[in-house]
């Protein structure tokens, strides 16, 4: 079956630091990939050419079979994006920001405040629909941006740490969220820096330094293919490894 | 290059005025206190004082020119302080991008709603100067097509110069370098005629000039020559319109 998102030989380059480096993977549709990176690997940049927000220097991705570069509305459509950052309009009420988010996706009005209540009860804010984004703790406004990317249906869910500063209640009901939606035969894109929540949501890992991929595999068997006991030995292994090589590098030159 | 959505456009528009309804009781008074004060000050204290200007009374002079003001300075408040807070504050526009709705659709769509904006406040100004007597013509039913032409031009005009600027302390600079002269010295308080010969050539670069022609044209029913100052003005927002597109890709998109 074709994948729905598809990157190949992506990279960034911000002058002249490469942020990202020939970057390729497929998603098909219901699976779950988990970026895993320490920070600055390039993780947020490649999620961000996917959803279009940050320019491509090379390579090419589609999503939905539309290529980013040339229709990113197409792209966009097919894309529930929980970004990094929560980017939640603070004029507006949380009910609103739902409101205001789904009309850019055309929703009809009576369909769109019906998702609107069933996503807020989701996220347990059904009580809060009429207060201020800035009466909201941060675990609240992570489940908001949550259910504000659920609005159109999308087909991949990209998720920048979507449970970073989150309790452990809430991760479960997200958890349970994203086991659902995969099942409805939703893909997820995720990052994270919990191995639990990447071993319990992803099929397959990408583990990424300095922009490359180093490893790849599914969570149960990645670490015996590359010699270790468990996911976390590996991801800090081939991490640490790659910096102690730089220093001998500096060291000999 | 980078394509239009009208769809997307009409979006944006919507979302701003749902921002906008809510503040509405509060931004209407700020907004039209600044045109009443120099109405009060001018229009009827300085009037005193002056007698006839270009063969009308002052106070109709002063109050058409506060109109066209009026519309400048609404739009140039949301293509600036609003737009920058959008921007790199709450930063809503990237939350806005990640929908099917473009950039370029946002920022353009933001330019529209600084013309809408311009017209709100610039025809309630108008109708409170209407009370007090400044309207002698019927075309003035048309002075709100002119208030939402001059509102885009100061939209466009401020949308770029809010792209361009490092931080938000410039935006006093473009409000006190740019804008206020314009105020001061477009044909609004006194004739451009009457100002030293070297200044009046600068006096027809500002677009204030052109649209105070046209609205005091309309309000006292003398529309002679008003097509050329429509024309000015439609060929600047013409000339401008693609300059924030660029730029908000240059800018926000990295
Ligand atoms: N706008 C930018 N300009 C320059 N460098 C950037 C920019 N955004 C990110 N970077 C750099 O690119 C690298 C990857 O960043 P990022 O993708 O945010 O990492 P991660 O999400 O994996 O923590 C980092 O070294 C970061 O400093
Ligand atoms: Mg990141």
């Amino acid at each position: 079956m074709k994948p729905i998102l598809e990157v190949s030989h992506l990279s960034k380059k911000y002058g002249s630091f490469t942020a990202v480096n020939d970057i390729s993977f497929q998603l098909q549709r219901n699976r779950c990939i988990a970026l895993l990176g320490t920070n600055g690997a390039g993780k947020t940049t490649t999620m961000k050419m996917i959803y279009a927000a940050a320019s491509i220097t090379r390579g090419r991705i589609t999503v939905d079979g539309f290529d980013v570069k040339k229709s990113p509305s197409n792209t966009k459509r097919a894309l529930g994006i929980v970004s990094q950052e929560d980017l939640l309009d603070g004029s507006l009420t949380v009910y609103e920001n739902m409101i205001a988010h789904g009309l850019c996706y055309d929703i009809p009005k009576r369909e769109l405040k019906k998702r609107t209540q069933n996503l807020l009860t989701f996220a347990g804010l059904a009580n809060y629909d009429d207060k201020q984004i800035s009466d909201l703790s941060g675990g609240m406004r992570r489940r908001l941006v949550l259910a504000r990317a659920l609005l159109n249906h999308p087909k991949v869910i990209i998720l920048d740490e979507p449970t970073t500063g989150l309790d452990i209640q809430s991760r479960h009901v997200i958890w349970k969220k994203l086991d659902q939606l995969k099942s409805e035969g939703v893909s997820l894109l995720l990052t994270s820096h919990y191995m639990d929540e990447v071993q319990r949501l992803a099929d397959q890992v990408l583990i990424i330094h300095r922009g490359k991929i180093l490893a790849s595999g599914a969570p149960d068997t990645l670490p015996a293919k590359y010699g270790y006991q468990s996911l976390e030995e590996a991801f800090l292994a081939l991490t640490d490894f790659h910096e102690e090589d730089d220093h001998i590098v500096q060291a000999l030159s | 290059m980078y394509k239009l959505s009208l769809r997307s456009i009409k979006h944006v528009i919507q979302l701003n005025y749902m921002s906008f309804r809510k503040l509405f009781k509060v931004s209407v008074f700020p907004n039209l206190l600044d045109p009443i004060l120099y109405l009060i000050a001018m229009g009827i204290g300085l009037a005193n004082f002056v007698g006839n200007v270009e063969g009308m009374p002052y106070f109709l002079f002063v109050t058409s020119g506060l109109v066209a003001a009026t519309s400048m300075n609404a739009a140039t408040n949301e293509a600036t302080t609003n737009a920058f807070i959008q921007m790199r504050v709450e930063k809503t526009y990237y939350a806005v991008s990640m929908t099917p709705v473009n950039l370029q659709d946002i920022i353009i769509g933001q330019a529209i709603w600084a013309g809408i904006r311009a017209t709100i406040f610039g025809t309630l100004f108008l109708i409170i100067a209407g009370f007090l007597g400044a309207i002698h013509s019927w075309l003035v039913i048309f002075v709100p097509f002119l208030l939402f032409l001059n509102g885009l031009l100061f939209g466009l005009l401020g949308l770029i110069f809010t792209l361009l600027v490092p931080n938000r302390d410039y935006l006093n600079y473009y409000a006190m370098l740019v804008i206020q002269p314009m105020y001061m010295f477009s044909d609004t308080f006194f004739p451009v005629a009457n100002m030293p010969r070297w200044l009046q050539p600068y006096c027809w670069l500002s677009p204030l000039y052109h649209a105070v022609k046209v609205c005091r044209g309309l309000m006292l029913g003398n529309p002679t020559g008003i097509w050329f100052h429509l024309g000015w003005l439609v060929v600047v927002v013409i000339l401008i319109a693609g300059l924030p597109i660029y730029l908000v890709h240059r800018r926000l998109v990295y």
